[in-house]
């Protein structure tokens, strides 16, 4: 496509574009390459000048080049036109925000259970070490008997122990609060600055990091 | 040209910071505005002023607009809010008849608030006038129909295509080529 096909093309949309007949595709596009255009934003003004004319058959006067950067000239002296704008995160979908705050008030909730395990009894943290070691030989177990494709569901596993007791209650100590902090900092980093949606994570105290 | 989708578009890019997006705001509508203007002001000149002012009133306070009406409404009212400002400023007479917000797109009846300018301007804005009247008179019948149609009468294209027979394509096609052959004889004079 030559280089007047593309141009013709392209103002062909812009007049459409002006009586609001551009497609959403052309619309953003041609929107872009207005902004930054300077023989298209003349278009828009000579365009606009020609139904203006058609519209009104007493004659008026006519807008020249300079109105454009009068107003310019006059916005340079406002504060808040030299104000550097900060662009929102670009469309981000309706359900993103709610959801994101639902995911961090989960969090939250996640932690406050967390903060109120700390004040069981040592004994029963005990009990939660053993119930833990019991998982960690399950699945060590589980693993040296399975090989990739195998059938897992046709496979007898012994009950867990952790499944008939007594909920168990850990009482971190100062390396695990230090570690939960640094999980909860990247969790709040994570959820507040990526477009990405956070995920729970379900963290288990027998697992080795 | 109630093109309510595409000055919303620009509105939004305005609020999250593209400046330049105004520009075409300004660009598209200046004409109107300075028309509207005029018939409260009889010097060109002022109402050029008024006008700018009227943008850049528009520009301060876009971060509120909310689209709950048209963007040009919206502009309609600062802008005869500015130019009645600048008449109580003045002590001089308000025009008789007042214009309502809903009158904005089809009002004609400049001349009735104007009382004249010098020979000067007279000759100065109707030589871009008479240029584009000429101009459209000068168009082949089908690129004129569908102007006018378009601009005066202010059918959609399919509306338009339903008028005169042809594809929605060729609509666009000949409002397009009116439009660069009207440019093509006034662009000296611009």
């Amino acid at each position: 496509m030559s280089n007047t096909t593309k141009h013709t093309t392209q103002t062909e949309y812009l007049s459409a574009l002006l009586d609001d007949e551009a497609g959403a595709f052309e619309k953003r596009r041609l929107l872009d390459d207005v902004q930054q255009d300077q023989k298209l934003q003349q278009k828009v003004a000579t365009y606009s000048l020609i139904g203006e004319a058609m519209r009104n058959e007493h004659a008026s006067v006519t807008v020249r080049a300079n109105f454009l950067t009068g107003i310019h000239d006059q916005l340079a002296t406002e504060p808040a036109y030299n104000k550097v704008h900060i662009k929102p995160a670009a469309n981000q979908p309706s359900w993103f925000k709610p959801v994101t705050g639902m995911a961090l008030a989960a969090s939250l909730a996640a932690i406050i259970v967390v903060g109120v395990t700390t004040n069981q009894s040592p004994q029963k943290w005990q009990a939660s070490q053993q119930g833990a070691q019991v998982l960690a030989l399950q699945a060590t177990q589980s693993n040296e008997n399975n090989s990739v494709g195998a059938d897992l569901t046709a496979k007898k596993t012994e009950p867990l122990s952790l499944a008939t007791s007594e909920p168990q209650y850990a009482v971190p100590n100062a390396a695990w609060r230090k570690r939960l902090k640094s999980y909860v900092n990247s969790h709040v980093k994570y959820a507040s600055t990526s477009a990405i949606m956070p995920s729970v994570r379900a963290v288990s105290y027998a697992a080795n990091f | 040209m109630g093109t309510s989708q595409t000055d919303l578009e620009l509105v939004k890019r305005v609020q999250a910071g593209e400046k330049n997006a105004f520009d075409v705001l300004v660009l598209k509508y200046q004409q109107k505005v300075v028309n509207l203007v005029m018939r409260y002001v009889r010097d060109p000149h002022t109402a050029m002023d008024i006008s700018q002012e009227a943008f850049i009133k528009a520009y301060k306070g876009l971060q509120n607009f909310r689209g709950d009406s048209a963007f040009y409404t919206w502009l309609y009212r600062i802008a005869i809010n500015t130019a009645k400002n600048h008449l109580v400023t003045m002590s001089r007479r308000m025009p008789a008849n007042d214009i309502d917000a809903q009158e904005a797109e089809q009002y004609d009846g400049a001349d009735a608030l104007r009382d004249g300018g010098n020979p000067e301007t007279e000759m100065q804005k109707d030589e871009v006038h008479r240029a584009i009247i000429s101009a459209i008179e000068s168009l082949p019948d089908d690129l004129r129909t569908a102007i006018s149609l378009r601009e005066i009468e202010g059918l959609s294209y399919e509306e338009i295509s339903q008028a005169m027979d042809c594809p929605i394509g060729t609509v666009r096609s000949r409002i397009f080529r009116a439009r660069e052959s009207i440019e093509s004889k006034i662009g000296p004079l611009l």
